[in-house]
C-alpha cells in the first residue's frame, strides 16, 4: 500500500525519459549539480584537508588579523549560499515551467503536489486490491 | 567532563524563562493535537507546512545546542579548529539542495525509507533504511539529551537526572499528542530565538570591537597564551587524518540525517522543497557565521580561560551572556544569563523531538506497516504503534543517558551519528537515485557495511578502546568517517555487482520520472 496506493496508472514511464522535455530537464539538472556540486564539495573538502595538513598555511593573515583559517570558511558559506540561490533561479525559471509542461502533458493525474483529502485517502486505499 | 555550576544552587530567574518557553511550546502542542489523527498529519504535518516556515524548522532541527554552545566554545578554546567543522557543517547542504530535497519531496511518502524502498525489494530495502535512521537518530538522541542534562545543572542548578527526565518528558508531550505539527512549529519558534538571540549577541560582541570585526580577531589572538598560533589551524586535532575524519563526516553526514530528510515531507510541493532548504541554507549561515563571531568574541573579551573553566568550552556562550549583560550578580548579567539559557534548552527540546520523530517513522511506518503488515496495515494502527514507538524509545533514551551520565563524552557520540549518516544512509539514498544498475543487495551490504564500518572503527579508538580516552588503541581515530564513508560506498557497489538478483519491483525509469518531474507526488 505504501507508496503504491496512488499509484498513476498506465503511464509509459520511459516514454516520458525519451521525450525532449524530459531529457532537457533531467540533463539541465545533472549537469547543473555535477559543476556546483563538485565545485562547492571539492572546495569544501580541500578546505577540511588543509586545516588537517597545512595548519601554518591557515594562519596566513587575510584581513588585519583574520586569518586563511577564517576567511576560507566565510568564503564557503557564501559559496553555498551562491550555488543555493543560483539554483533556486534557475528551477524557478526553466526547470519548473518544464516539470509542469511535462505533467500536463504526460501526468494521468492533478499535480502540483495536491495534499489528498482524508476520505480520498480512505477510498483510494480501499480500491486497492 | 568538569561539571562547573555558574550558579550556586537553583538558579530562580532561568528557571522562570524555562518556564515562560515550556508553556508556550505546551499550548502550541494543544492547537496541534486538535489537527493531529490521520498518518499524514502525524508524520507529515498534512503537508500543509510553508516553504518559509519549513527553512526556519529546518534550521530548528539543525542547530543543536552542540553548534550554540559546543562549537562556540570549541572556537574560543581552538580558534580555527573549531570553525574548519561549522564551515564544513555549512556547505554540507549542497548534496541536499542539488540531489535531494525535490526528489525525496517528489518520491516519498513519510520516511527516508520510503525513497529507497521504491525500486528495490520492499521489506529488505525498509529494514535496511529503517536501521540506519534508527542508530543515527538514537546515537544523536544521547548525544543532546546528556547535553541537556549538563547544561541545566550549570545554568538552572538543577539535578543531571532529573533535567534528563524533563527533557525527555516534554520531548514525548510534544511527538505523541502534536506530532509533526507540533514539532515544527517548537523548530520554528526555537530558530526564531535562537536567531534573536545569535544577533543580540554579535551586535554586543561588535560593539565591544568598535563594530570592527577584524579587531576582534586581533585581540582574540592576543588573549591566547600562544598568540597568533589561535588563528592556525592544528590546536584541537594536532592528528591530520583526525582532523580531516572530523571535518569529511560533518561535510558528507548532513544528507543523510533522517529527522532532517523528514521535512521535506512536510511541505505541499517540491517547489516548496526547494525553497524551505534554500531559507534553511541562508539562516544557518547567518548562525554559523554569527557562532564564529561569539566564539572568537569570547576569546578577546573574557581573555584566556582553561577547557576545565568552562566545561570543555559548553559554557563559553552562557558566560560570555553574562559578561555582556553586567557581570556576574549584575541584574543584566543574570537575566541575560537566564534567557540565553533558556534559548539553549528549547534548542535541545526542538532537536530532540525532531529525532524522536524520524525514529518512530522508522520504526511504525517502515517496520511495522512495511515489513510486518507488509504494507497492509491501517491507517490509525501505524499512528498508534509510532505513538507506543516514540514513547519506548524515548524511555530508552531516558535511561541510558541517566546511565551514560554527564560525564560522558558528548562530541564522540555527534561525530559517530553524522559518521553514519554520512557511510550507511548517504551512499544507499544516492545510488538508489541515480544508478539504474542499483539492486537490494547494493542496498543491504551498503548500509551494513557502512554501519558495521563505523561502529567497529569507533570501538577500536582512542575515546573507547583500551579505555575511556586512551592511548594505545588500534586504531588512533576519533572519528571514524574517514574509513567507513569510502567503505560505505564501495558496499554498495561491491554489493550490487556481486548479486545476480534482477528483480525490480518498479522500474529506475519510473523512479527517475517520478523523482524528476513530481507525477504521482502524493
Amino acid at each position: 500500500m505504501e507508496a503504491t496506493d496512488r499509484e498513476p496508472q498506465g503511464i509509459d514511464w520511459e516514454a516520458i525519459e525519451r521525450s525532449p522535455e524530459f531529457q532537457e530537464l533531467a540533463g539541465g539538472r545533472r549537469r547543473f549539480a555535477w559543476i556546483a556540486g563538485t565545485i562547492g564539495i571539492g572546495l569544501g573538502a580541500l578546505y577540511v584537508v588543509l586545516a588537517g595538513v597545512a595548519p601554518d598555511l591557515m594562519g596566513t593573515k587575510i584581513f588585519g588579523s583574520m586569518s586563511l583559517g577564517f576567511v576560507g570558511g566565510v568564503a564557503l558559506i557564501l559559496l553555498t549560499w551562491a550555488i543555493t540561490f543560483a539554483y533556486v533561479r534557475r528551477s524557478d525559471r526553466v526547470w519548473g515551467p518544464l516539470e509542469e509542461r511535462i505533467r500536463a502533458e504526460f501526468g494521468a493525474q492533478p499535480e502540483r503536489g495536491d495534499r489528498f483529502s482524508k476520505e480520498e485517502e480512505r477510498i483510494a486505499a480501499r480500491v486497492q486490491p | 567532563m568538569t561539571v562547573l555550576a555558574i550558579a550556586d544552587g537553583v538558579n530562580a530567574l532561568a528557571l522562570v524563562v524555562f518556564a515562560i518557553v515550556l508553556a508556550i511550546t505546551l499550548l502550541i502542542t494543544y492547537w496541534a493535537s486538535k489537527r493531529t489523527h490521520s498518518a499524514t498529519e502525524f508524520w507529515a504535518a498534512n503537508r500543509g507546512i510553508s516553504s518559509l516556515q519549513n527553512g526556519f524548522a529546518i534550521a530548528g532541527d539543525y542547530l543543536s545546542a552542540s553548534t550554540f554552545l559546543g562549537f562556540a566554545g570549541l572556537i574560543f578554546l581552538f580558534g580555527v579548529d573549531g570553525w574548519v567543522g561549522l564551515a564544513a557543517a555549512g556547505a554540507s547542504f549542497l548534496p541536499v539542495v542539488l540531489l535531494l530535497a525535490e526528489r525525496m519531496r517528489n518520491a516519498g511518502k513519510f520516511t527516508m525509507a520510503d525513497v529507497l524502498a521504491f525500486r528495490l525489494r520492499e521489506r529488505p530495502a525498509r529494514i535496511a533504511a529503517a536501521l540506519g535512521t534508527l542508530v543515527v537518530s538514537f546515537v544523536y538522541l544521547i548525544a543532546q539529551m546528556v547535553g541537556a542534562g549538563v547544561l541545566l545543572q550549570a545554568l538552572a542548578g538543577l539535578d543531571f537526572a532529573v533535567a534528563v527526565t524533563i527533557t525527555g518528558v516534554f520531548m514525548l508531550v510534544y511527538v505523541i499528542f502534536g506530532g509533526m505539527l507540533a514539532t515544527t512549529w517548537v523548530q520554528i519558534i526555537k530558530a526564531g530565538l535562537l536567531m534573536i538571540a545569535g544577533t543580540v549577541l554579535t551586535i554586543l560582541v561588535l560593539s565591544k570591537a568598535g563594530f570592527n570585526p577584524f579587531e576582534l580577531f586581533r585581540r582574540a589572538a592576543d588573549n591566547y597564551p600562544d598568540g597568533d598560533k589561535y588563528l592556525a589551524s592544528g590546536l584541537q586535532h594536532p592528528n591530520a587524518i583526525n582532523s580531516i575524519s572530523f571535518g569529511l563526516a560533518l561535510l558528507l553526514g548532513t544528507a543523510g540525517l533522517p529527522h532532517l530528510l523528514m521535512r521535506f515531507f512536510t511541505v505541499p510541493d517540491a517547489k516548496a522543497a526547494r525553497g524551505s532548504i534554500a531559507w534553511g541554507v541562508l539562516l544557518i549561515g547567518i548562525f554559523f557565521t554569527m557562532t564564529m563571531l561569539v566564539g572568537v568574541g569570547a576569546r578577546a573579551i573574557l581573555g584566556d580561560m582553561s577547557a576545565a573553566d568552562t566545561a570543555g568550552g559548553n559554557l563559553v556562550t552562557p558566560l560570555l551572556a553574562e559578561s555582556l549583560g553586567g557581570g556576574e550578580g549584575s541584574v543584566g548579567g543574570d537575566l541575560f544569563l537566564a534567557i540565553i539559557s533558556a534559548v539553549a534548552f528549547a534548542t535541545i527540546l526542538a532537536v530532540v523531538a525532531g529525532l524522536v520523530i524520524a525514529a518512530s517513522g522508522a520504526v511504525a511506518h517502515d517496520v511495522w506497516s512495511g515489513v510486518i503488515r507488509r504494507g497492509d496495515g491501517d491507517e490509525q494502527d501505524e499512528v498508534r504503534v509510532a505513538r507506543i514507538a516514540s514513547v519506548s524509545l524515548g524511555v530508552l533514551a531516558i535511561v541510558a543517558s541517566i546511565l551514560a551520565g554527564e560525564t560522558f563524552n558528548v562530541s564522540i557520540l555527534v561525530g559517530l551519528a553524522f559518521a553514519v549518516a554520512a557511510s550507511a544512509n548517504l551512499p544507499a539514498l544516492l545510488m538508489a537515485l541515480f544508478w539504474p544498475r542499483f539492486n537490494t543487495t547494493g542496498a543491504i551490504v551498503g548500509v551494513a557495511g557502512g554501519l558495521l564500518s563505523a561502529l567497529v572503527v569507533i570501538a577500536l579508538s582512542p575515546p573507547v578502546w583500551p579505555g575511556a580516552d586512551s592511548d594505545g588503541s588500534p586504531i588512533p581515530l576519533a572519528n571514524p568517517a574517514i574509513i567507513s564513508i569510502p567503505v560505505g560506498f564501495i558496499s554498495c557497489w561491491l554489493g550490487t555487482m556481486l548479486s545476480t538478483e534482477n528483480a525490480e519491483v518498479r522500474s529506475y525509469h519510473e523512479l527517475k520520472v517520478r523523482s524528476e518531474t513530481g507525477i504521482g507526488a502524493v
